[in-house]
């Protein structure tokens, strides 16, 4: 079979397996949300609600119907994409998700250029030059940004550039002055880049000064990852036949590493990363809220606090189709990039 | 050969003008930039920290019940406001107002002039529309949110454009109830029917307030309010012209953000933190008597619990002072019943349950229990993540060991926590469910009422309390509070007597509200009746 037919048997089978992934996905939620002891209808209603609200609310929200009514009528709800309506908020699931993405999507795409950056340039170096100070240097600072509590390490990042240093704010997307007197017309939803397309300057320097610290901190996992991955991957492919026969010829070490042996090395490390992204996306909640940053995880850990449920099956959901989404693309990546890789 | 150098040279001269007049240009941009951006007047913009998420729930008034409330009373106004420290009431929208000699009749004269902010001008059809709709509902379906707290009110009539008449089902007390936080604002009635419900929704409001919504951003979970340049009451003197209120639920980020001059006011702050703010001369902490408690309800239907004397010698076993004075460090004072301190039906010659483990074990030997040995052990739920209540959880357990029981702490989601008690099983709930109570508006009743007043389903009578002789005390008090105070007062007190004697829950402390705030915001008072609100019309700004 030629590759362009097995591409697309390939991304029909993806596509099916998917489908009951997510299924899976749904009824599991959905069913682990309402096992849970709770009182869905009097939330809805507010402080103190009274007994007579309760009960009205309830019809509201469905919750008199059996459970297994109550979840087809969402499944059909999701087939018609209405993620229903939040419980803590009273606003529609997927309005809610779509406004808190953009900050998300920013500071984790911030994060990983930054772990990118650094992290290749640290492995290439440290499987170069082994057991070299840079070797050590490298393998600390990945040991170290995979098993560093992230939100401990953010705490210390305010504590020493906002409070000692007084160099960086010390939580927020923007100043909030910033934001009323330049405030950022929404083209994109990134801060950094609307600010920019619309020259507004003042906004991008105050909007760039409050994303280095909570980036940073976020690349720290996905930057050891990278620089492990590329080190040993390195490791293996320096030791092999054709990056002795380029020595030979004469080329210059760092051509061979960056050039021939880099190549190699770099497929496991986009699965990686991929991978590590769209984990970042919810599981950052902690940074989130240290560095009161409006995003996702921040979003994530309130409805899971305050069981809500819709809230919660919306971001199950989410979360499912960017990771199904984001692993057929690097299969596909992999296949184009490396023609060793089967697609079966 | 000679023709391509020349082209050469050519381009770069060229080069070296587009260069030049880039240069131009930028410097252009840059010149017109400052002079045009930089002198600028600067808005006095004051800054609120609301340590919750969710600044605003609820949009439309007549279904207000959270956290909107530190808005929208900015943003709208009742007929009258409740000033606890002189325990009256102060004019707002309504000038004065006359009560019949039964109760029954309440006559208000409403202030003239008075805008929206749409333009259309309050009247007393406004005010028959507004809380007509409350008690209705939006959808005709029945009161929501907080509204219910209208139910005395027969009648609402428009005697003339400036004179309003509520007719009472009963004598009760319409002035604290008009006078309530939430759902008692007047709202545009000619809008209302225009745009209808959603339209709230989209982020609008229809107030009388002096400030109004400039803007709402969800994704910051930020609201900005403006002054209402035809508000009433007039811009003269010192006010602030934009008032910021954004979320920040993380406390070491509100803190940072007051210290470092960010946030001018922080509704709250762990108690620790506020311990070291009071070392900084540029924050100010303002303390006042809350009208809020923590209980701890006994599971009266349940063995051991359903024994009074059990009940009594837990009661006797607490260690009050040392949970006011570790736990809160001070900020609160042990409960006399529920109703608690400032608020009025509060008494203070109500007897109190001290710490006592002599007592307390005489308390269990008199109904065949030997204390010396370990006899039970009890389930002690609260709302995880609140560290006052699992503290207080911590001393009480180490006091229950030495009567012979094992006190167990759960930490629970409230909604959870919720859920357990309301069991239909009295067996698989928990023993002492602990939780924070505060009034929907200014009345003993919402204290007595939900709390104790015996229920045909669980809502709030965690406790499971059901005594008909209580039940009529407290319904009583509440009919007669509008036309004779003194008697509900009685009644109140009465009532709570049975709460002390029968026992059905801990009464732990009476809270003080703690406010962190920059010193330099003056004009700041807090008012207990309507919790986390700063009114920021009276407040300013002093270096």
């Amino acid at each position: 079979m030629d590759f362009a037919v097995k591409l697309r048997y390939f991304i029909i089978r993806r596509i099916l397996l998917s489908i009951i992934v997510l299924f899976g996905v749904c009824v599991i939620t959905f069913f682990i949300a309402r096992v849970i002891p709770a009182n869905p209808a009097a939330m809805w209603v507010g402080a103190h609600p009274t007994q007579e609200q309760i009960e009205r609310a309830k019809k509201e929200l469905g919750l008199d119907q059996p459970l297994h009514i109550q979840f087809l009528i969402y499944m059909n709800k999701l087939l018609h994409g209405d993620l229903g309506v939040s419980i803590r908020t009273h606003r529609p699931v997927i309005e809610d998700i779509l406004s808190y993405l953009p900050a998300s999507l920013e500071l984790v795409g911030t994060g990983m250029i930054i772990a990118v950056i650094i992290g290749i340039p640290l492995g290439v170096e440290s499987a170069t030059k082994k057991d070299s100070w840079i070797d050590h240097v490298s393998r600390l600072l990945s040991i170290g940004g995979v098993s560093i509590f992230t939100p401990w390490l953010g705490m210390m990042g305010q504590l020493l550039f906002f409070k000692w240093l007084g160099l960086l704010p010390v939580g927020d997307r923007i100043s909030t002055i910033v934001s009323i007197q330049y405030p950022i017309q929404k083209i994109t939803g990134f801060y950094l880049i609307d600010s920019i397309l619309s020259g507004n300057f003042v906004a991008f320097q105050d909007a760039l000064a409050h994303i280095i610290l909570p980036a940073l901190v976020v690349a720290a996992y996905p930057m050891g990852l990278v620089t492990r991955m590329i080190r040993s991957t390195m490791a293996d492919v320096l030791e092999e036949d054709f990056i002795r026969t380029a020595k030979a010829y004469g080329i210059p070490g760092r051509i061979v590493a960056y050039k021939y042996a880099l190549k190699n090395s770099l497929g496991p490390t986009i699965t990686v990363l991929a991978l590590s992204f769209a984990y970042s996306l919810v599981e950052t909640f902690l940074i989130e809220m240290v560095f009161n940053w409006p995003g996702l995880g921040r979003y994530a850990a309130f409805s899971i606090i305050s069981l809500d449920y819709p809230a919660i099956m919306g971001i199950a959901i989410f979360i499912a189709i960017v990771y199904i989404l984001l692993n057929l693309i690097v299969d596909l990546l992999q296949a184009v990039i490396d023609p060793r890789v089967r697609l079966g | 050969m000679k023709g391509n150098i020349i082209n050469k040279n050519a381009v770069t001269r060229m080069q070296a003008i587009l260069i030049a007049v880039i240069i131009v240009i930028a410097a252009v941009i840059v010149g017109a930039y400052y002079i045009f951006l930089k002198p600028a007047p600067k808005p006095l913009i004051a800054v609120y920290a609301y340590a919750t998420t969710d600044v605003i729930v609820f949009w439309d008034p007549s279904e207000t019940y959270s956290n909107e409330v530190v808005v929208f009373n900015n943003v709208y106004e009742q007929l009258v406001r409740y000033d606890p420290p002189t325990d009256s009431f102060v004019p707002v929208l309504a000038t004065s107002w006359s009560v019949s000699d039964d109760g029954l009749v309440y006559n208000f004269t409403l202030r003239k002039g008075v805008k929206f902010h749409c333009g259309h001008e309050m009247t007393a059809h406004s005010v028959k529309y507004s809380i007509e709709r409350n008690m209705r509902g939006w959808d005709g379906q029945g009161p929501r949110g907080a509204s219910y707290i209208w139910d005395p009110v027969e009648q609402i009539n428009v005697i003339d454009n400036y004179t309003v008449q509520f007719v009472l089902k009963y004598p009760a007390s319409l002035l604290t109830i008009a006078s309530a936080a939430y759902c008692a604002h007047i709202y545009c009635e000619k809008c209302t029917e225009q745009y209808g419900h959603e339209w709230f929704y989209e982020g609008h409001e229809l107030g009388t307030g002096p400030y109004k919504i400039e803007s709402y951003d969800k994704a910051k979970d930020m609201v900005v309010l403006a002054k209402f340049d035809d508000y009433w009451g007039g811009w003269k003197g010192k006010h602030f012209d934009k008032v910021i209120i954004k979320s920040v639920p993380e406390w070491s980020t509100a803190r940072m953000q007051l210290e470092a001059g960010e946030v001018d006011f922080v509704d709250r702050l762990p108690y620790e933190d506020i311990a070291a703010l009071q070392q900084n001369p540029k924050i100010e902490i303002v303390r006042t008597p809350a009208y809020q408690n923590l209980l701890g309800f006994f599971n009266t239907e349940k063995y051991p619990l359903n024994i009074s004397e059990v009940r009594k010698a837990i009661s006797y076993a607490v260690p009050y002072n040392d949970i006011i004075n570790t736990v809160m460090r001070g900020n609160a004072r042990q409960s006399k019943g529920p109703v608690p301190y400032g608020l009025w039906g509060h008494s203070e010659d109500l007897p109190q349950y001290t710490y006592n483990l002599t007592k307390a074990k005489e308390l269990l030997r008199s109904v065949g229990i030997d204390p010396d040995t370990q006899w039970c052990t009890l389930i002690y739920t609260y709302n995880a993540g609140d560290e006052y209540e699992r503290r207080a959880g911590e001393l009480l357990k180490a006091e229950l060991t030495k009567i012979g029981i094992n006190l167990q702490l759960q930490g629970m989601p409230w909604e959870q926590q919720w859920g357990l008690a309301q069991s239909p099983n009295p067996e698989d709930r928990q023993d002492i469910f602990v939780m924070y109570w505060w009034p929907d508006y200014p009345d003993p009743y919402t204290f007595l009422g939900p709390m104790f007043h015996s229920e045909e389903e669980i809502v709030f009578n965690l406790g499971y309390y059901d005594n008909p002789e209580y039940d009529r005390l407290i319904e009583e008090g509440f009919a007669i509070a509008g036309t004779n105070r003194t008697r509900a007062e009685e009644l109140y007190r009465q009532a709570q007597m049975l709460l002390i004697e029968d026992c059905p829950a801990i009464f732990f402390f009476d809270m003080q509200y703690v406010r962190p705030k920059r010193a330099s915001l003056k004009g700041y008072v807090d008012n207990p009746a309507y919790a986390h609100v700063v009114f920021w019309y009276n407040c300013y700004r002093e270096e």
